[in-house]
């Protein structure tokens, strides 16, 4: 393990950003430089969210880059794991799990109900298992809304635990600023997590379970008749990334401290998650961070900034048009446009889907015929 | 005599009208390359299909070593048909039921801090049995029906409350009630069918899957190449291995041992985790609690950094084992195996470029060292001289000579007559989907019938 040896192999864009990552919220400069500008932004409390969606978009990777399975109900499994983190830490509620305990509770029914909508649909493909999973999503917003003695319908589940604040964390802050405290951690659980997620992925691309995702979606007669299982490789697709989904549902209701109102886990967030994946490239873990940074950066950081820093020229004027927000699906609508047609495979794509993409060869085979 | 490795016996398959392959009888016995012959069309590869468990037979049999291919119908499968027929039985009463009223009567209906368990389940059985109950309503409680409605009482004590539910639960029940249950019964039966036959169903469906046979010591290979285009030569080998990918793969004894010793660098990340691990356990749990190390937290301390190490310890002496169980021993051991598969075939130069920019020859050659990796009882090979040069089959005529003298058993397909005829110890010839004659490659050089269906006969000739 000659890490000294070596040192210039970990100076990647990786490494880079993961280390801005660790000592953003100890050197807050970009909201330093916001302040200077007289534009208040907490980039820290807004980049816990680019983690939790990132670790969505990963999430959704799993199934959609990785085995090829295109499913649109990513914020279903993301709402039971919100909804399953709120039912066990409400004070209401009898099982007071605290976070820690929801951290373990949320993957597990949201894995669950994985595999509950994943066996029945093993066998259909491509545009059908979308229209399904898309019509689960609906459903269980819906079911979300009308049980309201579980869910508290639209109110939603509150309060959620809250993060567990280690004690010399409480020293550090000093009393009487738990919430700085409690901000502090949960973004580095957030991207704990997050980066526990993708390493564990990274590894799992190249190993069996991987190989036999990638097979899969290459050729499925081939890969069963090489002995493997095509309906538990699906079904193990699905549980994994729903757990991930759980997950992220779990650190996004903590951050909260809420469970919020169900429409948070509509059809809309099953397709900005899909854009994200999209745009950085289907079944590349580089390609679908930077796809979570880029549009939920651009909706949650960029817009209010621009829209301060717009307004700070311009003075304050009541005119809709004059705010950049207004204009913000626009611009999100073109780059995508301006996606499919310059660079469909992504920023970051995965080596094997470019191929697909670019060289549409003659692969994928016919059924076998008979001689 | 032993029963021959593949027996099939009858074997008619049929599509509509059209009859692919006609009462089939083909036997190879242990050690043999035997091949299937035909002009196109003759059904061929159907009946590898159909041998492989891609399409399920008409009718008749197939036997690896005496064994029907088909799963065997166990005690096990069918209480797995009963285990999904109740899991379905009870979402259906449940959801017949209502699962927020259900939830109400349980989980919301004892203050957190009387909430039991059992108190829940009796809550529960009274709920799903159309009983009246106890609600609470701001802090009192009052008697409801099974519908929520309210029914006695209003605002009293626990205890009250509980007495007047159960004079009401005394009383005959009424026609709504009756009818409530009778739904629920309906449903848990309805659910039950529709789980236990749908299992049932999904299980003769999957009975004969190419999984199934494939795991049953049966590869193959494809007429028209189907690889993993966009994966690396190696990487499709290891695909092929993929079920051998355990610790019980590697084996016991010295050579396992050896095996996992050169797979693995000595020293490992968790010769730096013992000291890391002291040091934190000593500092964190001080840290953590948030009230420092003192005088009665630190023998605790000691205690957890002795656990610590003695775990750490332990893990280390049973190193190779903990790492084999993780995954990465097991991978490296493969791929040194993959690697040996791709030497055999003449590959090993192209282990790391995509499958799919292989040339069409070397394509087929991966696709037999994927179809070994699985390591096979009996290989099929669908055409592998299809496209190949003189050199290139006679190359290839050597390698299934090779795959056999390996200990497998070789069936295959093939229009090359002097590959066929070169390494073949007994041919079948199909035509039109009937079995026109067996024998040793003489006698079907010889056989009149089979020069008339390749030829045609001399009165044909002379006609047309």
């Amino acid at each position: 393990m000659a890490v000294a040896g070596n040192w210039r192999k970990w100076l990647t864009l990786e490494t880079g950003l993961l280390l801005f990552a660790v000592l953003y919220p100890l050197v807050p400069f970009v909201d330093l430089a916001a302040d200077a500008a007289d534009l208040s932004v907490h980039l820290d409390q807004r980049l816990v969210t680019i983690f939790i969606y990132g670790l969505l978009v990963v999430a959704l990777n799993v199934q959609v880059g990785y085995a090829g399975l295109l499913q649109l109900g990513v914020a279903a499994f993301f709402g039971i794991g919100a909804m399953t983190t709120g039912v066990v830490t409400v004070d209401k509620y009898p099982f007071h799990f605290g976070f820690w305990g929801a951290l373990l509770a949320a993957p597990a029914v949201a894995a669950l109900a994985g595999l509950f909508i994943g066996a029945p649909t093993l066998r259909l493909r491509g545009d059908y298992l979308a229209i399904v999973t898309l019509g689960f999503g609906e459903v269980l917003r819906t079911v979300l809304v009308n049980l309201e003695n579980i869910t508290d319908g639209p109110r939603g589940l509150n309060p959620v635990a809250e993060v567990w604040v280690p004690g010399f964390v409480k020293e550090l802050a000093g009393a009487g600023d738990d919430n700085e405290a409690r901000l502090l951690v949960m973004y580095y659980v957030a991207l704990l997590v997050l980066v526990a997620a993708v390493v564990l992925l990274h590894v799992l691309e190249r190993t069996r379970i991987g190989r036999a995702f990638v097979a899969l979606r290459e050729d499925e007669l081939a890969a069963a008749c090489m002995g493997l299982d095509p309906g538990r490789i699906k079904l193990a697709a699905f549980a994994g990334g729903a757990a991930l989904a759980g997950l992220a549902g779990a650190l996004y209701a903590t951050n909260l401290t809420t469970t919020a109102d169900p429409t948070n886990y509509d059809f809309n967030n099953a397709i900005m998650v899909l854009c994200c994946l999209i745009l950085g490239g289907l079944g590349s873990l580089r390609g679908a961070l930077l796809g979570a940074a880029l549009l939920i950066g651009f909706d949650n950081v960029l817009s209010p900034l621009l829209d301060k820093g717009i307004a700070a020229l311009a003075g304050e004027t009541q005119h809709p048009l004059a705010k950049y927000s207004a204009w913000r699906w626009f611009v999100f609508g073109a780059a995508l446009i301006a996606m499919m047609r310059f660079r469909p495979e992504g920023l970051f794509p995965a080596r094997r889907v470019a191929q697909e993409l670019r060289e549409p060869t003659n692969a994928r085979a016919a059924e076998p015929e008979a001689s | 005599m032993s029963a021959p490795l593949l027996d099939v016996r009858k074997l008619t398959l049929r599509f509509g009208g059209l009859v692919a392959v006609n009462a089939v009888d083909l036997q190879v016995r242990q050690g043999e390359i035997a091949a299937v012959i035909g002009p196109n069309g003759a059904g061929k590869t159907s009946l590898f299909n159909a041998i492989t468990g891609i399409y399920e037979p008409t009718s008749g049999e197939v036997l690896l070593a005496g064994q029907d291919v088909r799963a065997p119908l166990t005690p096990r499968v069918y209480a797995s048909w009963l285990g999904a027929g109740l899991l379905m039985a009870m979402l259906a009463m449940v959801s017949v039921a209502n699962v927020d009223g259900l939830w109400a009567a349980t989980i919301k209906m004892r203050a957190p801090w009387d909430f039991t368990v059992s108190g829940a389940a009796v809550d529960g059985w009274r709920y799903m049995s159309a009983e009246p109950r106890v609600e609470p309503k701001f802090g009192k409680f009052l008697v409801v029906s099974f519908d929520g409605a309210q029914v006695r009482g209003q605002h009293i004590v626990r205890a009250d409350a509980e007495r007047q539910r159960d004079q009401l639960a005394a009383e005959p029940a009424d026609p709504a009630t009756t009818r409530a249950l009778w739904f629920r019964l309906l449903a848990a039966i309805g659910g039950l069918a529709v789980g236990a036959l749908g299992a049932r169903a999904m299980w003769y469906r999957n009975r004969r899957s190419p999984q199934s046979v494939a795991l049953q010591g049966v590869a193959r290979t494809f007429q028209n190449i189907r690889l993993f285009h966009h994966m690396t030569v190696l990487e499709n080998v290891l695909v092929g291995m993929d079920r051998h990918l355990h610790r019980a793969s590697i084996g016991r004894g010295a050579a396992a041992d050896a095996a996992l010793a050169g797979a693995v660098p000595r020293r490992g990340s968790l010769d730096y985790l013992l000291p890391l691990a002291a040091v934190s356990a000593l500092t964190g749990l001080g840290w953590f609690t948030g009230d420092g190390v003192d005088d009665e937290t630190a023998p605790t301390v000691l205690l957890a950094v002795f656990v610590v190490a003695a775990l750490l310890w332990m893990v280390r002496i049973f190193r190779n084992k903990a790492l084999s169980a993780a995954g990465c021993v097991v991978e490296a051991v493969a791929r040194q195996e993959a690697m040996e598969l791709l030497r055999f075939v003449g590959l090993e130069a192209r282990a790391s470029d995509l499958a799919k920019n292989l040339p069409y020859g070397e394509q087929r050659r991966l696709e037999i060292a994927r179809a070994l990796a699985t390591r096979p009882k009996l290989l099929l090979l669908d055409e592998p001289a299809a496209g190949m040069n003189p050199a290139e089959s006679v190359e290839l005529m050597h390698l299934i000579r090779a795959i056999r003298d390996g200990g497998r058993t070789v069936l295959l397909i093939e229009h090359h007559m002097r590959v066929v005829m070169g390494i073949s110890d007994h041919i079948t010839v199909l035509v039109h989907g009937t079995q026109i004659a067996h024998g040793t490659p003489e006698e079907i050089r010889n056989n009149p019938k089979v020069i008339e269906a390749y030829l045609g006969t001399e009165d044909a000739e002379a006609h047309g």
